[in-house]
């Protein structure tokens, strides 16, 4: 891996999050036909302000200025972190990003840990096992769950763990038990995300020459298996690795509002509720920063997995 | 090594073993019965689909999950095979049987250091431990003949060549002494010379240490040349067995007269004997259809260039079959795209019925494409699966807008009974027909318009060795009736002596010697074309023809 | 020449060269009895998106107080809301609207998606190089966030979710497009169609169009599911329409209110919407099995 590789690496993250905001900003601030009379109405159904009004907001946001300028303003301030005001509450749209990122961040991790050990097992299990029903169960229980409205999962749980049996708190973010529900049914969709890629390349890794190679060595199965074909199965279950992270960050929209827990996703979906688009872009830029960091963190970590990658790079 | 045997070491009696598809099992072996004593060298011959690989699989308890077998015994030495155990198997594989692969750019785990996977064939069998295991593996690697073994085995497979590779994949294969080593078309996949090399240092191994092989190979020449004792397949069933010499000087069986006949290498060319009927097409004075003059092509490479193609220069008559022969990344290819105008050259001119092409474009591109055709190495990949065959042959009459719908097939229908298909074939789908098949439908597709040209890509590499001499067969024919020129590309010397009036050999994009066809097969100029004459499998079978 | 075709019969046994046994399609289906039941209920969703009458022939709107919370059975087959609404009349009138916002969904991203797809990959150059930075940006936001996004744009309401949705997924559509054009562009018959002077734009429509377009309609099947399960989730989250219109996300979130004394109000919205995506999810398998062989 040379200099030139992680600049150039840098660099396409760099181009991904220029577009990110290029692209967020053309939706958001140009597509709507006044941002402003749509922001300060408080949502879609609130009262129209009176014009004098108006004009004083879009000063104030900058909006009377051509599109290029706001355009040009804005990225500036970005660079420096800087997404402006809340509309709503009038807070620094960084700040209260950051505010809410810890309760996400723990959910995530939960989640994660969840969809990693569901799905590392289910695609084991099911390559390994020689009986049949069993293989062609697990095998089914990954499109099963993938199949199902996560917000619906997440009530479904609550009903049958909080309100029919009583074991774990329905809602809130007090403590560890709080915590079991809300992972799982995030963890559930994106584990059968992981299932899917790993099982499907440990049962093409297993079919490749060099695993016959192996067995015609005498190597026996759990050698197989574990040596030869799930160090070449787990390099295409870590190229999604960025997604997993990205469906995370989705499910926690949802999962949040279902669990009414604080965290990123309740602040995106009141900042959607009122049209608060500073917000909202700010929101959509950090997901993809997110994103294009841990895809960058893949890249460089991934020729240590694959000397493939390392001799051309 | 062998121990004290009298018998044969191998036995296999009366085997069936059949896969378990959708629709129902297909037998792939139909009782075979063979042995091998130890120390002997038994080739199994056969084209795709006799069931030779699906043995040799089943010997080695390699079988895929779909494959079962049906009935008949196997028995190493005193050990019966069939019904072994998983864990008994474990116990066999590798130590007792060691199995040399096919393709070796696939067989070697992408992600493991080689010396690793060669100290892992010793390892699983307590024959080392972790710290003796690496010395010893290098000693392996040594043995197979891998140039400075001990850097080698810290290298990983995607940075060693194909033969490489293949050294790495027999020192696997004989880590742990077996008795027996299974070779399932081990060297089809290399160039020529490295197959002869490897060849050479496998016969050496195996006779040094006594250990007996079976060979899988559907090269009669290679099977030929190393084997004490032939035995040839089809359709899941053994037609012909004995020791090699009386097989080839007396065939019984007519299927393996067949695969004699249409063994490349030792038949005089069809071309050949074409010639000897006129004058060669060469000689008759008028211009030539094509004249290539000092053809250049770079490919970028990193920050500099490669140059595919380096300053060749050469003429195809009317009526001439001029071959082009080299290994892979002679430029071979390159140049007939060139000559086709499929690609841009760098610097050079060709010139097609006296007319300057080297860059044409527009009107001027389309009207070469009616004179000068391209048959493809492929015959799976080049006709479009959605279409009736009809619609394949016809492409270039609609391109060019001949006929009408009605008329157009009627010429496909001519075009079919040319290359000697039934007309039934027209309303079926490429996939419904064999590579054979297909074949002729692709150049059925090349004659539609009439051309002067037409390229032939490796037009026989993919093909079974009778279905290719049927196909070579078929062009010469084609040549003789409409005095068409071929410019053929082709890696195996033995199958253009067949076809071509004279032959120019390519190397690193080079043309070393251009000569006439028997010239270069009877005095061959340069040491490179001479090495390739020598690496050509079948010495056996032309000294008994 | 007759001898030659003796040594290759048009079918030959051989296991190698003979092409897959074909098996009828009725057959392929009816020895799959999941993918019966998948069919029967995807045509039972149809039916009641298009014609809600003819399955439950009630007012969805219409409640009897007196009758509200009911449980399953007497009170009818799924049992009664907090306003005492037949749930069953309202889960088979919410097809309606769910199902129009994923078929514009699925629509958006397929046209838009399948142009770009196909300008990338048969174009190439910097027309490629420029859409495919695009669709990269659009993978780098999750899904959600962007049709949020969207949505605060363009406002509330169950086209403009279902556009929010489907632009969400033309990057997906994009991609798959523009492999299938390349790899059926560098595919021997399309170079070979070039080699014997077939127009650019004749190869384009029958070569290159219809043998790339299985995998792409394929996708569309399976990001049916996927739809229906993004429009249910911002339904769900109130930004489809506005009550007291019957959506089955918003359904699933009316019924949470009352989910300590009426588990069937969440229950059977979201198992309609569940079963729905699995009887998709079978059949784009199904589908996609079948042109693979």
């Amino acid at each position: 891996m040379t200099g030139r590789y992680l600049a150039r690496r840098l660099l396409a993250a760099v181009g991904v999050l220029w577009a990110a905001f290029t692209v967020s900003f053309v939706v958001l601030y140009l597509l709507p036909g006044d941002p402003v009379a749509t922001m300060a109405s408080g949502g879609l159904d609130g009262e129209p302000l009176p014009p004098e009004q108006l004009a004083a907001l879009r000063a104030r946001y900058g909006l009377d200025q051509p599109v290029l300028v706001q355009y040009g303003q804005r990225l500036l301030a970005a660079l420096t972190g800087d997404f402006g005001t809340s509309i709503q509450s009038g807070q620094d749209v960084r700040g209260a990003i950051l505010e809410a990122l810890p309760p996400t961040l723990q959910i995530s991790a939960a989640g994660l840990a969840v969809a990693v050990v569901f799905g590392g097992t289910v695609a084991l299990v099911a390559t390994y096992t020689r009986v049949l029903w069993l293989r062609q169960l697990l095998m089914a229980l990954p499109s099963l769950a993938v199949s199902l409205p996560v917000f619906w999962v997440g009530l479904m749980l609550v009903q049958v763990f909080a309100f029919g049996l009583g074991l774990l708190p329905s809602v809130g973010a007090n403590g560890p038990a709080a915590l079991v529900l809300p992972a799982v049914t995030l963890g559930l969709p994106t584990g059968a995300l992981v299932a899917q890629v790993l099982a499907k390349s440990m049962a093409q890794a297993l079919g490749e020459p060099y695993a016959t190679t192996a067995r015609a060595k005498g190597v026996g199965r759990v050698g197989i298996h574990l040596r030869h074909a799930l160090r070449n199965a787990a390099l295409p279950a870590l190229t999604v690795l960025g997604f997993v992270v990205g469906n995370l960050l989705a499910g926690s929209v949802v999962v949040e509002t279902v669990f009414t827990r604080p965290g990123l996703g309740r602040l995106t979906v009141a900042a959607v509720g009122v049209q608060d688009i500073p917000m909202v872009q700010g929101i959509v830029v950090f997901a993809a920063a997110v994103f294009v960091l841990v895809n960058l963190a893949v890249d460089l970590i991934y020729p240590l997995f694959d000397p493939r990658i390392g001799a051309t790079a | 090594m062998t121990g004290q045997l009298t018998g044969p070491l191998l036995q296999v009696q009366d085997l069936r073993v059949s896969y378990a598809t959708g629709a129902g099992p297909i037998a792939a072996v139909r009782g075979v019965s063979l042995s091998v004593a130890p120390g002997e060298v038994v080739a199994i011959v056969g084209e795709s689909g006799s069931g030779k690989s699906t043995l040799a699989h089943a010997v080695a308890g390699l079988l895929p999950g779909t494959g079962r077998i049906d009935a008949g015994r196997i028995t190493l030495g005193e050990q019966e095979l069939t019904g072994l155990s998983d864990r008994a198997w474990r116990t066999v594989r590798g130590r007792l049987i060691g199995l040399v692969p096919q393709d070796p750019g696939v067989a070697l785990n992408p992600v493991q250091r080689v010396g690793a996977q060669v100290a892992e064939a010793l390892t699983v069998h307590g024959l080392a431990d972790r710290r003796s295991a690496p010395a010893r593996a290098v000693e392996l690697l040594a043995e197979a003949g891998l140039p400075d073994a001990a850097a080698r085995a810290r290298q990983y497979p995607h940075e060693l060549s194909g033969g490489m590779r293949q050294r790495v994949l027999i020192a696997i294969g004989i880590a742990a002494r077996p008795q027996l080593l299974v070779a399932d078309e081990p060297t089809s996949a290399l160039d020529a010379t490295v197959q002869r090399q490897i060849l050479d240092r496998l016969d050496e191994l195996v006779r040094a240490s006594g250990t007996a092989v079976l060979l899988i190979t559907h090269d009669l020449g290679v099977a030929a040349d190393r084997a004490d004792r032939l035995v040839v397949m089809q359709g899941g069933r053994v037609v012909e067995e004995g020791p090699v010499r009386e097989v080839l000087a007396a065939p019984r069986d007519p299927y393996t007269r067949r695969l004699l006949e249409s063994a490349p290498g030792l038949r005089p060319s069809v071309a050949h004997t074409t010639t000897e009927r006129g004058t060669h097409p060469g000689e008759t004075g008028d211009s030539p259809l094509v004249e290539v003059r000092d053809l250049v092509k770079e490919f970028p490479l990193g920050r500099g260039h490669i140059r595919a193609v380096d300053g060749v220069s050469f003429t195809i008559a009317r009526g001439e079959t001029l071959a082009l022969v080299g290994e892979s990344g002679s430029g071979k290819s390159t140049t007939a795209r060139l000559v086709l105008r499929l690609a841009d050259p760098t610097s050079g001119t060709v010139l097609f019925d006296g007319t300057d092409i080297t860059r044409v474009r527009g009107r001027a591109w389309r009207e070469l494409r009616r004179r000068a055709q391209l048959i493809y190495q492929n015959p799976f990949a080049s006709l479009d699966p959605r279409f009736p065959i009809a619609e394949v042959i016809a492409e270039p009459l609609r391109a060019f807008r001949v006929g009408d719908a009605r008329s157009r097939r009627a010429r496909a229908a001519e075009l079919l009974d040319r290359v000697a298909l039934p007309e039934a074939v027209l309303d079926r789908r490429p996939a419904e027909l064999s590579g054979g098949q297909r074949q002729r439908v692709a150049i059925a597709r090349a004659l539609a318009l009439s051309p002067d040209l037409v390229v032939c890509d490796e037009p026989v590499s993919a093909l079974d060795s009778h279905v290719s001499a049927q196909v070579l067969d078929l062009l010469a024919e084609l040549q003789a009736d409409a005095g068409l020129a071929y410019l053929f590309i082709s890696h195996d010397l033995a199958v253009v002596r067949r076809i071509a009036h004279r032959v120019g050999v390519l190397r690193d994009g080079k043309l070393l010697e251009l000569a006439l066809t028997e010239q270069v097969f009877a005095a061959p100029q340069h040491d490179y074309t001479r090495e390739l004459l020598a690496a050509i499998a079948g010495r056996r079978l032309e000294e008994t023809a | 020449m007759t001898e030659v075709l003796i040594r290759e019969p048009v079918v030959t046994a051989e296991a190698d060269e003979a092409p897959p046994p074909r098996e009828g399609r009725l057959r392929f289906v009816m020895r799959r009895p999941g993918l019966v039941l998948s069919l029967l209920y995807v045509a039972l969703v149809v039916v009641a998106a298009f014609a809600p009458h003819v399955l439950a022939p009630g007012d969805p709107a219409a409640g009897v107080p007196a009758l509200r919370l009911q449980p399953p059975g007497a009170a009818g087959l799924f049992g009664t809301d907090y306003l005492g609404r037949d749930v069953y009349t309202r889960v088979v009138h919410g097809a309606s609207l769910s199902l129009q916002a994923t078929l514009i969904a699925v629509s958006v991203a397929l046209v838009v998606g399948g142009l770009v797809g196909v300008l990338a990959g048969f174009v190439r150059g910097w027309v490629d190089e420029v859409l495919m930075r695009f669709v990269d940006v659009l993978l780098a936001v999750p899904a959600v966030l962007l049709s949020l996004a969207l949505i605060t744009a363009l406002g509330y309401g169950t086209v403009k979710v279902a556009i929010a949705v489907g632009v969400a997924s033309v990057a997906s559509f994009a991609r798959v497009m523009r492999a299938e054009t390349l790899r059926v562009r560098q595919s021997g018959y399309v170079e070979a169609a070039r080699s014997v002077g077939t127009r650019w734009h004749v190869t384009l429509v029958r070569h290159v169009l219809p043998n790339a377009a299985g995998p792409v309609l394929v996708l569309a099947v399976l990001e049916f599911g996927l739809a229906i399960l993004a429009v249910s989730s911002l339904s769900f989250l109130g930004y489809g329409a506005p009550p007291p219109a019957p959506e089955w996300g918003s359904l699933v979130a009316e019924g949470r209110n009352y989910m300590a004394v009426a588990w069937w109000l969440c229950a059977v919205p979201g198992a309609a919407i569940a079963a729905t995506v699995l009887a998709v999810n079978r059949i784009s398998r199904a589908l996609d099995g079948e042109r693979r062989r």
